[in-house]
């Protein structure tokens, strides 16, 4: 058996806007020469801005959309001309609401992918019910899934994608625009079928989740691979630099203002969270910053609520890649 | 290879059967009985209505005024057979279950007639009302009819029908959604079929477009069967149905194939 279960070569794929008559006018790089692996077993996750190429790898890689050029094997099969053996063998879970029956129960959209999947009777029957233990849905199984909320039907979503039990999954997005509960229950869930062997490709959005979940993940902007790395190792890249953080009342755009006219400081950006201003100053020399930060803020009669060091998080390493 | 026949038959019945099952309730928009009540009794009735009054205000003989009540009683399976056959697909692609579908190794072939096996009943039950008003209502003379040819008639127009939604419904793959064009064949069928005055009546070039269309043949076989014409007569019409319906269902699963590919090489699967 090969060591890697994905492997692109030059993968590329150019948009094409054509005008009335089908000439094209303008040609949009959605992926540019994409070259990774992912290894058997391995939880790989692609991050990356919006429009960075994620879905569109994704959707090369699940035989949903063709490359323009280059080449793509999964599970050691051509996404080009084997697609049914490779459909076979995925499981795909799209992020948002939007993909799932809805004026059917959560049983029944199971059942009918089970179907689908030609998975004979005798066996669906034993594993929808499993299935649907596995991703808490146990009791509202009958319910429609117009009823379902947001995180349910996310949760169903990676049912669907199972019903086949495939060796390798691709999850999109597969937490965004959840509540903080139904995001951890879905992380819970991604571990769980890690732990059971099944090879995993992720993309997100959220910097703690790939950190959190992920053996190696690939950087991804403007269609371009920027990094590829485990996740301490993109964080290693940004060694140089410490995150000074202060927590101040009310507005705190003077002070901002003022911390970016000091030496050294490479970023100044700001969070409101309730009543409060977190400012957050990149630098590497993150105690005398923040000493200047403090004589400012006092200066101009901020509040300081708290203040500290830290050290640089996966977002720092992917904010800094992707603004290069 | 006998091994891969087997499973093959075996996964396009399991895909087709689950998609029989499910094609009612999970892709129909109206599916609850008061909107299926609706579009099986007060449907035919409002179309046959106000055909036969436009027939009599234009003066028409006492037997084209019938000839235009059967031929709206059939042509109303349109709603069931070719537009809601052709929203299966655009239906997918609005509630975002298009990809998933696609992503499934199941047989194309299999999904689409299990989808629109059911609406087989939905359009034989609406036409038969319709004939039920003809005679009821409409004074439509069942004395001499073979009832065996016509509800054979009926069947066949109506999976012929289906056929051509099928066609219709592929279209939904690669454009942004197939209701146009269902909507313009709705009343394309009204025109060149045979349903308000004999296609004898058309401009000659406009005439092919009458034998591409299966409800042509449809409405010739229910004619005849109503006129108590012999097996030969009636026949010959339910041959070129099933011909044509054949015809139809094959060009629909070549288009469905051509349209995926070329929706995966532009990109506009999910574009709704």
């Amino acid at each position: 058996m090969p060591e890697n279960c994905v492997e692109t070569s030059l993968l590329h794929r150019e948009y094409a806007n054509k005008d009335f008559f089908g000439r094209v006018k303008s040609t949009v790089t959605a992926l540019h020469e994409l070259d990774i692996s992912v290894k058997y077993g391995e939880l790989f996750g692609i991050i990356g801005p919006n429009g960075a190429g994620k879905t569109t790898t994704i959707k090369i890689l699940s035989t949903l959309l063709l490359p323009t050029s280059g080449t793509a094997r999964v599970l050691g099969m051509d996404v080009t001309r084997d697609l049914y053996r490779i459909r076979k063998n995925i499981g795909i879970v799209f992020g948002g609401e939007r993909g799932l029956y809805n004026r059917v129960t959560g049983f029944q959209n199971l059942m009918y992918f089970s179907d689908l999947y030609g998975v004979p009777p005798s066996v669906s029957r034993k594993k929808v019910p499993e299935l649907i233990e596995m991703v808490g849905l146990t009791g509202r199984e009958n319910d429609k899934v117009e009823k379902y909320s947001r995180g349910m039907k996310q949760r169903l979503h990676i049912a669907r994608a199972l019903v086949h039990d495939p060796p390798l999954l691709f999850l999109d997005e597969p937490t965004i625009g959840l509540d903080p509960a139904g995001s951890r229950d879905i992380r819970q869930i991604i571990n769980d079928l890690k732990k059971a062997g099944k090879s995993i490709i992720l993309t997100t959005h959220y910097m703690f989740e790939a950190d959190e979940l992920c053996d190696r993940i690939a950087v991804i902007s403007k269609g371009r691979l920027v990094a590829l790395d485990m996740p301490s190792g993109l964080k290693k890249q940004v060694k140089d630099i410490t995150l000074a953080e202060v927590h101040v009342y009310g507005d705190a755009t003077p002070l901002i203002e003022s911390l970016k006219s000091i030496e050294n400081v490479s970023r100044v950006f700001s969070d409101m969270t309730g009543d409060r201003t977190i400012v957050r100053i990149q630098t590497p020399d993150g105690s005398d910053v923040l000493e200047q930060a403090k004589s400012a803020a006092s200066r101009l009669n901020l509040k300081i609520i708290e203040s500290s060091v830290k050290e640089p998080t996966l977002e720092d390493a992917y904010l800094r890649m992707v603004e290069e | 290879m006998e091994l891969n026949i087997r499973r093959a038959l075996f996964e396009g019945y399991r895909a087709l059967i689950g998609s029989l099952r499910f094609g009612s309730r999970g892709t129909i928009i109206w599916d609850s009985w008061d909107m299926w009540l609706l579009e099986i009794i007060i449907l035919p009735l409002a179309q046959i209505s106000f055909f036969e009054i436009l027939a009599t205000y234009a003066n028409y003989s006492p037997a084209m005024v019938q000839y235009v009540v059967i031929g709206n009683a059939i042509q109303t399976m349109s709603f069931s057979s070719v537009f809601a056959v052709a929203n299966i697909t655009s239906s997918d692609k609005w509630q975002g279950t298009l990809p998933s579908i696609l992503l499934t190794p199941a047989s194309r072939a299999s999904i689409i007639m299990g989808r629109a096996l059911y609406q087989i009943i939905m359009s034989t039950l609406i036409s038969t009302t319709g004939l039920l008003y003809a005679y009821f209502l409409f004074g439509v003379n069942f004395s001499s009819a073979n009832y065996l040819f016509l509800a054979v008639s009926l069947l066949l127009t109506s999976i012929s029908m289906i056929s051509f939604g099928l066609l219709i419904s592929t279209i939904g793959l690669y454009m942004r959604t197939a209701m146009i064009v269902a909507n313009v064949f709705l009343f394309i069928g009204l025109l060149v079929c045979g349903v308000n005055f004999p296609i004898s009546e058309l401009p000659v070039w406009l005439r092919p477009l009458s034998y591409v269309i299966p409800l042509t043949y449809g409405l010739d076989a229910v004619r005849l069967s109503i006129a108590g014409a012999g097996f030969y007569a009636v026949g010959i019409y339910l041959l070129y149905l099933v011909i044509d319906g054949l015809a139809v269902f094959s060009m629909a699963l070549l288009l469905t194939k051509t349209f995926e590919r070329l929706a995966r090489k532009s990109g506009r699967l999910e574009i709704y």
